[in-house]
């Protein structure tokens, strides 16, 4: 696909690629990873758009020693 | 939430609450009336079971009803679980899942978004983040780095997009069409795309960026790359900026970006924004400025033609002196103490706006808000209405570890009847919030208390208003004339627009004495000097 150039007199190479990539997203199917609320996987699937969920929870907190263990061994 | 549901329905019983024992729910319980002692002893991994029946019998059988609920819950979860191959805990295998992932929606706490997003940005996906409490300093960050991977980051804080039709996160099923929005106002978005969908006006796309983005700290980056992006889009053919005042170094670049580079129609709807003479349109690029929900529909509408225009009007405009006809018969019904608006608004838009317009009509002094705009006094007690009061039900201590009232109504049943006791109350103002993720029946789910309070008033020779407006669409899942008649059926007024329902608040409270001309001109109507581009 070619790049589309902005006519805004302030356009950048980074500012042209946003404009090319949202678009392509948004004349597109949508493709969805919804991490979190259950309440939104089941509003998209009722749209019938594909949708893969993620039943997220958050790290353990570790003290700062095992932290620093880890990082090393990682 | 889904057994609670259950139960209340049992015989005999009339609250019922299942919830973890975090210190908003518990907080909630002892409002709804039950004993402190008891509920101060469990802790935050407790679940607490709270039920309220008429006599021993029912509460016995309510008990037995609680296994079985428990039982079969349990059942169809292993059977959704079956079903539900596209669930898992891990991101990584998620994005496996989906090959050609091109959007994530992310609803996690705050603290934990930067790290999240940062993994996504890299790898070129789009994001929605619905997540609240996001440090604005990761917010800038985020934004920063997607900008320079040609990434786009709805959020933090957005509520709602809308991609070629398609809902994203609380929205509506509303026709596709050549408007396209730019919003830092979740249910402003749904409210503007729901009224447009009443007048037969499509959108096409609506992006939320979060209510951050417009100020000086983040200084409007998604909100410029979202104009530019619409802008590419020949099927659209006005573009609605819908938001609070943006900071004044935002709305210059906003403003010289359409005068320098648009060929779009725009409409800059701040709301509650100044409207200064010589700014309110631009002949040169069509550029307008309105400073209320209901008057960039019409603004849209004005844009898009004569025909549109009328028929926006015929939807959702009331003329000021048949609003005065309408209200006058809820007025003269009211005791001489009933004095003091009660908001209770699911929607933080609509609690904006409310408080914006009415700044304008009654006295400033006496106003009051949990989330309070500049010159209204904050409420000592959210849980507690003062003289005039309009409160944000989805503010964080109503919702900190509890569903969201668009969600579960619990709240706002305990505040309509607590309303309705208070012998001062002149009038109720409420929003229905319909569509995906919304409650499956957020009128339905008030509508004994509406009738109850109604009740409650009568019985001490008091007669009580309530105002309301619904926010959907005919083809959302929940209806919207449904809704409608639900309403009309326990005696509600309904309104077709939130500023509408605000005004008429404000006329049955002050007994019809308002500058209705003056309030019109500021927030309903387009000026004078309008006409089509």
């Amino acid at each position: 696909m070619t790049e589309e150039k902005d006519t805004a007199s302030s356009a950048t190479p980074t500012t042209t690629n946003m404009v090319t990539t949202a678009r392509r997203l948004l004349d597109s199917e949508l493709n969805v990873v919804n991490i979190g609320l259950e309440i939104f996987h089941n509003a998209l699937k009722l749209q019938n758009i594909k949708v893969v969920d993620v039943n997220w929870s958050p790290p353990p907190k570790l003290d700062k020693e095992t932290e620093d263990l880890l990082d090393k061994i990682l | 939430m889904k057994i609670s549901e259950k139960l209340r329905q049992s015989s005999g019983v009339s609250e019922a609450s299942i919830v973890m024992a975090t210190e908003t729910n518990k907080g909630v319980l002892i409002r709804l009336g039950f004993s402190p002692s008891l509920i101060e002893q469990a802790n935050e991994s407790d679940m607490i079971i709270a039920v309220r029946a008429k006599d021993k019998q029912s509460i016995d059988l309510a008990s037995e009803q609680i296994g079985k609920l428990f039982e079969s819950t349990e059942e169809e979860h292993r059977l959704d679980s079956r079903d539900h191959e596209e669930t898992t805990t891990d991101i990584d295998l998620a994005l496996r899942k989906m090959p050609g992932t091109n959007l994530v929606l992310l609803s996690i706490p705050g603290e934990y978004v930067k790290d999240i997003s940062y993994k996504l940005i890299d790898q070129g996906i789009h994001q929605q983040i619905f997540s609240d409490h996001v440090p604005v300093e990761d917010e800038l960050k985020i934004k920063k780095h997607a900008v320079t991977k040609g990434v786009l980051i709805l959020g933090p804080g957005a509520g709602t997009s809308i991609m070629n039709g398609k809902g994203i996160g609380f929205s509506n099923t509303i026709s596709v069409g050549p408007v396209g929005i730019v919003a830092a106002a979740g249910t402003g978005l749904q409210e503007v795309a729901c009224l447009l969908d009443h007048c037969g006006i499509g959108v096409k796309h609506g992006l939320g960026v979060g209510g951050n983005d417009p100020k000086d700290k983040i200084g409007g980056i998604m909100m410029l790359e979202c104009m530019k992006i619409l802008e590419k889009d020949d099927d659209i053919k006005v573009i609605a900026i819908v938001s609070k005042p943006p900071s004044p170094s935002v709305e210059q670049k906003i403003v010289e970006y359409v005068i320098g580079n648009s060929t779009k129609k725009y409409v800059l709807a701040f709301i509650g924004g100044q409207l200064t003479a010589g700014t309110t349109t631009d002949h040169h690029r069509g550029t307008v400025k309105v400073n209320s929900l209901a008057s960039c529909v019409l603004a849209i509408a004005n844009v898009l033609g004569n025909q549109q225009l009328q028929k926006a009007i015929s939807q959702i405009y009331i003329r000021p002196e048949g609003l005065a006809n309408l209200l006058q018969g809820e007025w003269s019904k009211l005791r001489s103490n009933q004095k003091y608006i009660r908001a209770l608004y699911t929607g933080g838009t609509f609690t904006y706006e409310a408080q914006v317009i009415l700044r304008d009509i009654i006295d400033i002094g006496q106003m009051h808000s949990n989330a309070p705009i500049e010159q209204i006094k904050k409420l000592q007690d959210s849980f507690k209405g003062e003289m005039h009061s309009i409160i944000d039900l989805g503010e964080e201590e109503f919702t900190k570890g509890r569903p969201h009232p668009m969600i579960d109504p619990t709240i706002r049943k305990f505040r309509i009847l607590e309303e309705a006791k208070d012998p001062e109350v002149g009038v109720i103002l409420l929003d229905f919030v319909l569509g995906y993720g919304s409650n499956p029946d957020p009128v339905g789910a008030v509508l004994d208390e509406l009738q109850l309070a109604k009740e409650i008033a009568n019985k001490e020779g008091r007669y009580l208003p309530v105002i309301t407006h619904v926010c959907g669409t005919k083809n959302d899942i929940q209806g919207y004339e449904r809704s409608v008649s639900k309403l009309h059926s326990a005696g509600c007024i309904v309104m077709p627009t939130n500023a509408l329902a605000v005004i008429g608040s404000a006329l049955i409270s002050q007994r019809g004495q308002i500058e209705l001309g003056n309030i019109y001109s500021r927030y309903i109507e387009l000026p004078h000097d309008w006409n089509q581009f």
